[in-house]
């Protein structure tokens, strides 16, 4: 058998570059929907009553004594150990060992904590008193 | 280093010491507060363990890091309820050695400066060096190096002959040198691994089943929650033979062909085998057993060649999502494979549970009004 020759050798033409464009999207066909560029995303409790997710924490409630600032046996509370207890706000206050709710007031270096209920007396905080504020409630939820 | 509950049940009625069985689900989430709220902080940061994490305070003034390490653990304090200690270094290795110190100092702080670094290495022991340890320790006890200042000053030849790269890093981290990487993104599991010591030793062919059955099961989720399949997989047993001869170990490795991580194909490979090696239902007392996964590939990224059984089926895939979708929504056991319901001796207890007050509605704490 004949070897094999090369008979000739062509150099490989050169063409230039074609680029293509890529298309990243998909180009929907059809009418665009007026809505598209109002797309946002529903509304979502979390939002609204959660400031600061890593310091907020969830207590449930046993009692009356808080019932005229609208919190009732069975509630829930939202509680920010971020905020600052300032005078009038609402806290988890841990006086004595056992954890409550009252509202906190700061009147000439005196801490009382108010209850929200005739029916239950103040409590004015002493000096031998093993007393401290655990977080300020913020928000309460009350299902029907 | 412990011991267990029962043989100090009368130190406990005595002192009245409070008990409390492990509560990871509750640590887990203070855990990711605290992180939170660090790096709220700082320009970088990297969570190492559930309690730990290093950051990267390149670029601070040196004489704003005291203060800045007072701020974030005031907030942590303050935010989560956490006492947190902080040491700062000029590398990752000094930061854990300034810590050690930090966390029992009363402002929890410790900022350590090169001059005091060398000062502490002086007395510091050798194994007591993150990275190195009592078996390292040893092997540089023979070179004559003792303290960590003595480490730091050793010729780096001698101690990549004799402890490797990984003790040249720990050196050239003691020299102020920073040789360790920063993973702002974790890196891909080399291997996944499940094992139970049990406290009381099985010895019936169907608890074994039953733990490694639960083992897998975990473990696979684990796998597919880091989109990982697994080619090979190693399970073991420790058999106690008396207490004399200490524990004695049986394993097998399983090579799976294609690398999966779907559950049923995982205990069809390991449950026959297991039947294999224990015959007429019985087994010899087993004290500990595990499994461990190697070959992770990313499960979108596997190469098949052509004459290769392609993959898990997609519906096979959509089954696990399901099952993986229940178990988060309504725990952890709701859907399990072939497990015997009920029977779970084998399984720690968990009788003094403290409330998981930040993850169960039912267990929030309850405030008197």
């Amino acid at each position: 058998m004949p070897p094999t020759k090369v008979t000739a050798i062509h150099p490989c033409a050169r063409k230039p570059p074609l680029p293509r464009p890529l298309f990243l999207a998909s180009v929907p066909a059809g009418f665009p929907s007026p809505a598209e560029d109002h797309i946002e995303k529903p509304l979502d409790l979390n939002d609204l009553l959660i400031k600061h997710p890593e310091s907020t924490f969830y207590v449930r409630v046993r009692g009356e004594s808080m019932v005229n600032a609208g919190i009732h046996d069975g509630d829930l509370l939202l509680v920010d150990r971020a905020v600052s207890p300032i005078s009038g706000k609402v806290v988890i206050a841990n006086l004595d060992g056992e954890l409550t709710v009252k509202r906190i007031r700061l009147k000439n270096g005196q801490v009382t904590l108010e209850s929200e209920n005739p029916a239950f007396a103040d409590r004015q905080i002493k000096k031998h008193d093993q007393f401290e504020v655990w977080g300020v409630v913020t928000a309460v939820v009350h299902l029907l | 280093m412990g011991q267990p509950l029962f043989q100090i049940q009368d130190l406990v009625r005595r002192h009245q010491i409070k008990v409390f069985s492990s509560n990871y689900e509750l640590y887990g989430d203070l855990s990711r507060r605290v992180m939170a709220v660090i790096e709220e902080y700082v320009p970088r940061l990297e969570v190492y363990s559930i309690d730990e994490a290093f950051v990267d305070l390149t670029g601070i003034p040196l004489d704003e890091l005291a203060g800045m390490a007072a701020k974030i653990r005031q907030a942590v304090k303050q935010r989560v309820g956490i006492p947190v200690s902080i040491g700062i270094g000029q590398t990752k290795t000094l930061a854990k050695i300034g810590n050690d110190i930090a966390k029992k100092r009363v402002d929890g702080v410790c900022l350590l400066n090169p001059t005091e670094a060398v000062e502490v290495m002086a007395k510091l022991p050798v194994e007591e060096i993150w990275g190195i340890g009592a078996g390292f320790g040893a092997r540089l006890a023979r070179l004559g190096i003792h303290t960590a200042d003595d480490l730091r000053r050793f010729p780096c030849e001698a101690i990549r002959r004799s402890l490797g790269v990984v003790g040249e890093r720990v050196k050239q981290e003691l020299n102020g040198n920073c040789a360790l990487v920063w993973e702002d993104v974790p890196p891909p599991k080399k291997s996944l691994a499940c094992s139970n010591s049990l406290g009381q030793a099985i010895v019936h062919l169907s608890d074994l089943e039953d733990v490694f059955t639960s083992q897998i099961s975990r473990a696979a989720a684990r796998l597919r929650r880091h989109s990982v399949c697994t080619g090979c997989l190693t399970f073991f047993v420790g058999i106690l033979q008396n207490s004399r001869k200490g524990m004695v170990y049986a394993q097998k490795t399983l090579f799976l062909d294609p690398p999966t991580a779907d559950t049923p194909s995982l205990l069809n490979a390991v449950l026959p085998c297991l039947r294999q090696l224990f015959q007429n239902g019985k087994s010899a007392p087993v004290k500990r057993l595990g499994i461990i996964f190697t070959e992770l590939d990313a499960a979108n990224q596997l190469c098949f060649n052509f004459d290769q059984k392609v993959g898990n089926s997609a519906n096979r895939t959509r089954l696990m999502e399901a099952v993986d979708q229940l178990n988060r929504k309504f725990g952890a056991s709701t859907v399990q494979f072939g497990i015997q319901p009920g029977k779970s001796s084998w399984r720690p207890k968990a009788a003094y549970l403290s409330p998981r007050a930040t993850t169960r509605w039912p267990e929030i704490p309850v405030v008197k009004v």
